[in-house]
């Protein structure tokens, strides 16, 4: 990610827009209050300084002006220059009195506006990095009917207004001071706006996380009556009739389960009975007439599958009800696996390639299913050598069975730890009960461990399972 | 071969085991409850009990108890479910063993000649006294002081091959296969349950083991006294 | 959306920094101009028809105590021209005082000696025409006191402005 692409990011957040939109109102607002202030202050602070200014000279001349003859001479013109004061240029006709090197501002607009004008005019221009304030008045004469004329004296004063623009500058100082006050006032309204929004906005995404996570109670208490409340009533609606669905689907689940745990169950006292008098039969089989044979064998062999079926579902059965418990103990695991090859007969077929000792603390019986039920498999779809390989390191034992068979099909693969699933569709039934797998996967997950089917490479399917290798501490 | 009496309420299930065990040379008696069983416990005791837990009446846990307090006759109990809760509950009331139904009849059998072999002598005669406990191998009487002690077969089996070698560490697979003759799946409940019996009959305080005692993580070890 | 609001921030505050200050202007009005020069003294007589004439007097405007001083002090004002406003050789400018829209000349003669009413114009005009060619307003009017003998006045000049 780029830097920029990251801050876009950060700043995508709802939080840090919130907060910024509001820091940035909040102090524009304070700024443009304080500054507005400062301008209407400072303009009034000019307009007070040049009315003064103007007024000053105007009384000035008006008082002066009476002593003076008219037409005058350059010595009254010097009189006058003298009275108003500092830098100042008076003038009549050609006659010119002028003092201070700042009247060289007098622009020619002031001049000629003076020249138009029975009114005192004003400019203000910088020179040298200050501000000053031009005066242009023409001194009228005022005849007995009240009427007023130029007299063709003119007077010029330029004044320092430096003093104006510092108190100006003061003011803004002061505007600056008030918004950067603001700044850090209303980053904290502005996290605190943004808690109170963003609360709701967090409980909905904690709230859909739960229910994400399969705790369907989850609801939102809704509060008020604003947008988010009523998201918050659509999001508990929905949640209840998700619970509803799922409670009802749960519920057909569990009674079919159940179902097929009573059948089972009452299964197993006829079964004993059928299992009895088929071993009393196969002993006696030989004895039979010819044709009696066949039909007492078939009745031995179907019976002995259906006690397998059915002590396969039982023990399903006790994996849905929760009812399967891990009796974990210590166990080498190296031996474990030999005694359950050489039990079944399958030395002679299966390659172990384990370490000479492997201690871990294990179901054994459980541990006994997974490898019979994996070798068996292997032994009845892939084709041989079977390898059984063990493998430890401190925190787990790694169980892979591997055939050489034609390997596994991702479609076969994905399901094959389904209940009564067959790779193969034209076999109608399969030598074992169908569910050894399913089984085997569920004692795996009981250890707490893990399974996978595939292909391997040079070989063919392979399954391997890891499990923790002291499963039952901590229980 | 031997006396087994069969305490079943199903008649079919009754029926078919002895048939089958009956081909296997076993002499059958069947009851179809606790209480008849129990009355031909009383009237002419068999060798062995095989029992179903599930009777109507009085169920398999109360009989088991009741021939348990009336002496050591070795009893394999016969569990529908197979639930760890009907396992535990039957060895807690003194059983010595017990199936799965359905069971095979030839491992019915296995079992039934294996709990019959433990109350027979094994091998040399010596007489023996830890402390003041007198193990007689040939007599296969166990005394605490003066006192004889009545130990099941099963018990007595049990303490014999752990005191065979004092001092030595038995795995529990190991005690399966010696005392109860089971393949290596044996449940080591089994053992566990028949150590707590057999302490409770010859420790004087069964919570601190002095003659059966317990290796964490490995098994039991006779001694040393 | 944040982009446009710093934007609009931006602008606010360049906006407001702008408006205040004193940078250069253009020329602007600045309100009234002064006034007061004159081509000499505005001093009243009467002429042959009994008419208020003006004669100025000197080359400057002076003040109101100068020109009262010039009407008392003139004996023989011209041809054709009289003065009904006595005479005095007083040597010191007048005591003039001003209180709201009323001036006060305090004369150095009696009432007595003003022989004509239009004596008492000549008086007024001279006086509020100094005021108001001096800048002062057209409202203002003009008290006379004498050393003996009622004052006269608050009055307007009839031939003058009034207000």
């Amino acid at each position: 990610m780029t830097p920029v692409a990251r801050v876009t990011s950060v700043l995508g957040g709802l939080r840090p827009r919130l907060i910024l939109a509001f820091v940035a109102v909040a102090v524009t607002g304070a700024a443009a209050a304080a500054w507005a202030s400062a301008a209407s202050a400072g303009t009034a602070l000019v307009e007070e300084t040049q009315s003064r200014i103007a007024g000053e000279i105007e009384r000035t001349v008006t008082a002066t002006a009476p002593s003076m003859p008219y037409p005058p001479g350059q010595a009254a013109l010097d009189r006058l220059r003298t009275t108003i004061g500092g830098s100042a240029l008076v003038t009549y006709g050609a006659l010119r009195s002028a003092n201070g090197p700042a009247v060289d501002l007098v622009t020619p607009a002031l001049r000629s506006a003076t020249g138009r004008t029975e009114q005192l005019v004003l400019q203000r221009v910088e020179s040298g990095g200050r501000p000053w304030l031009v005066i242009g008045a023409p001194v009228l004469v005022t005849d007995l009917s009240g009427a007023q004329r130029p007299s063709g004296v003119e007077i010029y004063a330029v004044r320092d207004i430096s003093r104006v623009q510092q108190q100006i500058d003061a003011l803004t100082a002061n505007a600056s001071r008030t918004s950067a006050l603001a700044l850090p006032i209303a980053v904290l309204l502005a996290l605190l706006a943004a808690r109170g929004v963003l609360r709701p906005v967090r409980e909905l995404r904690t709230t859909a996380r739960r229910l994400g996570s399969g705790d369907l109670g989850a609801r939102l208490r809704p509060r008020g009556t604003d947008e988010l409340a009523e998201l918050a009533e659509t999001f508990n609606e929905t949640a209840a009739s998700l619970e509803r669905s799922v409670g009802e689907l749960a519920r057909l689940e569990a009674d079919a389960r159940r179902f097929v745990a009573d059948v089972s169950h009452e299964l197993r006292t006829p079964l004993t009975t059928l299992t009895a008098v088929a071993e009393v039969l196969e002993a006696e089989v030989e004895q039979m007439p010819r044709d009696a044979r066949e039909p007492a064998r078939l009745a031995v062999a179907e019976t002995r599958k259906l006690a397998r079926l059915v002590e396969d579902l039982i023990e399903v059965s006790r994996f849905d009800a929760g009812a399967a418990t891990l009796r974990p103990e210590e166990v080498e695991v190296r031996a474990a696996v030999h005694d359950c090859l050489r039990a079944r007969g399958w030395l002679g077929e299966v390659e172990l390639d384990a370490p000479a000792e492997l201690g871990a603390l294990l179901d054994r019986r459980r541990l006994d299913v997974i490898t019979a039920n994996l070798v068996g498999n292997a032994l009845r779809h892939g084709a041989p050598p079977v390898v059984v390989r063990l493998r430890g390191d401190d925190e787990r034992v790694y169980l892979e069975v591997i055939d050489h068979g034609p390997g596994l099909a991702d479609d076969v693969a994905r399901h094959v730890f389904d209940r009564f699933y067959k790779a193969d569709t034209a076999r109608t039934r399969s030598e074992g009960s169908g569910l050894g797998m399913a089984i085997t996967a569920e004692n795996v997950k009981l250890h707490g461990g893990t399974i996978s089917a595939g292909t391997a490479e040079g070989a063919g399917a392979r399954f391997a399972v890891s499990l923790p290798r002291w499963a039952g501490e901590g229980r | 071969m031997a006396r087994v009496l069969l305490i079943e309420d199903d008649r079919a299930v009754r029926r078919g085991l002895a048939l089958a065990l009956g081909r296997h040379g076993h002499d059958v008696g069947e009851a179809g409850t606790g209480e008849e069983g129990l009355r031909v416990v009383d009237g002419a005791p068999p060798d062995v009990v095989v029992l179903d837990l599930m009777l109507p009446g009085m169920d398999g846990f109360e009989v088991c108890r009741r021939i348990r307090a009336g002496g050591s006759l070795p009893i394999i109990m016969f569990t529908a479910r197979g639930d760890d809760l009907d396992v535990v509950g039957g060895l807690e009331a003194g059983a010595d063993d017990y199936v799965v139904k359905p069971v095979q009849p030839r491992v019915l059998d296995a079992r039934i000649r294996a709990v019959l072999r433990r109350g027979t002598p094994a091998g040399d005669g010596a007489r023996e006294r830890h402390h003041d406990l007198t193990i007689d191998r040939a007599a296969l009487t166990v005394s605490k002081g003066e006192r004889q002690v009545s130990l099941t077969p099963t018990e007595l089996r049990l303490l014999l091959e752990l005191s065979r070698s004092p001092g030595q560490v038995l795995s529990r697979r190991q005690l399966l296969e010696l005392v109860w003759e089971h393949d290596y799946l044996g449940d080591s409940r089994l053992v566990d349950n028949c150590v707590q019996r057999l302490r409770a009959k010859i420790e004087d305080e069964p919570s601190r083991p002095v003659f059966v005692q317990t290796v964490r993580g490995f098994g039991y070890r006779f001694g040393p006294v | 959306m944040i982009r446009r609001v710093l934007g609009a921030a931006l602008t606010a505050a360049a906006l407001a920094l702008a408006g205040c200050g004193v940078g250069p202007s253009g020329v602007l009005g600045g309100g009234q101009a002064p006034t007061g020069l004159a081509p000499g003294t505005p001093v009243y007589f009467v002429d042959d028809e009994g008419g208020l004439v003006v004669q100025r007097r000197g080359d400057r405007l002076s003040t109101i105590g100068q020109a009262m001083k010039m009407l008392l002090t003139t004996t023989s004002p011209g041809p054709g021209l009289r003065s009904y406003a006595g005479t005095s050789q007083v040597a010191l400018e007048l005591p003039i005082a001003t209180s709201g829209d009323v001036i006060t000349v305090g004369l150095p003669i009696d009432r007595a000696d003003v022989r004509r009413e239009i004596g008492l114009d000549q008086l007024a005009c001279t006086a509020l025409a100094v005021h108001q060619q001096s800048g002062g307003s057209p409202a203002t009017r003009v008290r006379l006191d004498f050393l003996h003998g009622p004052a006269a006045g608050p009055r307007h000049c009839p031939v003058l402005p009034q207000g």
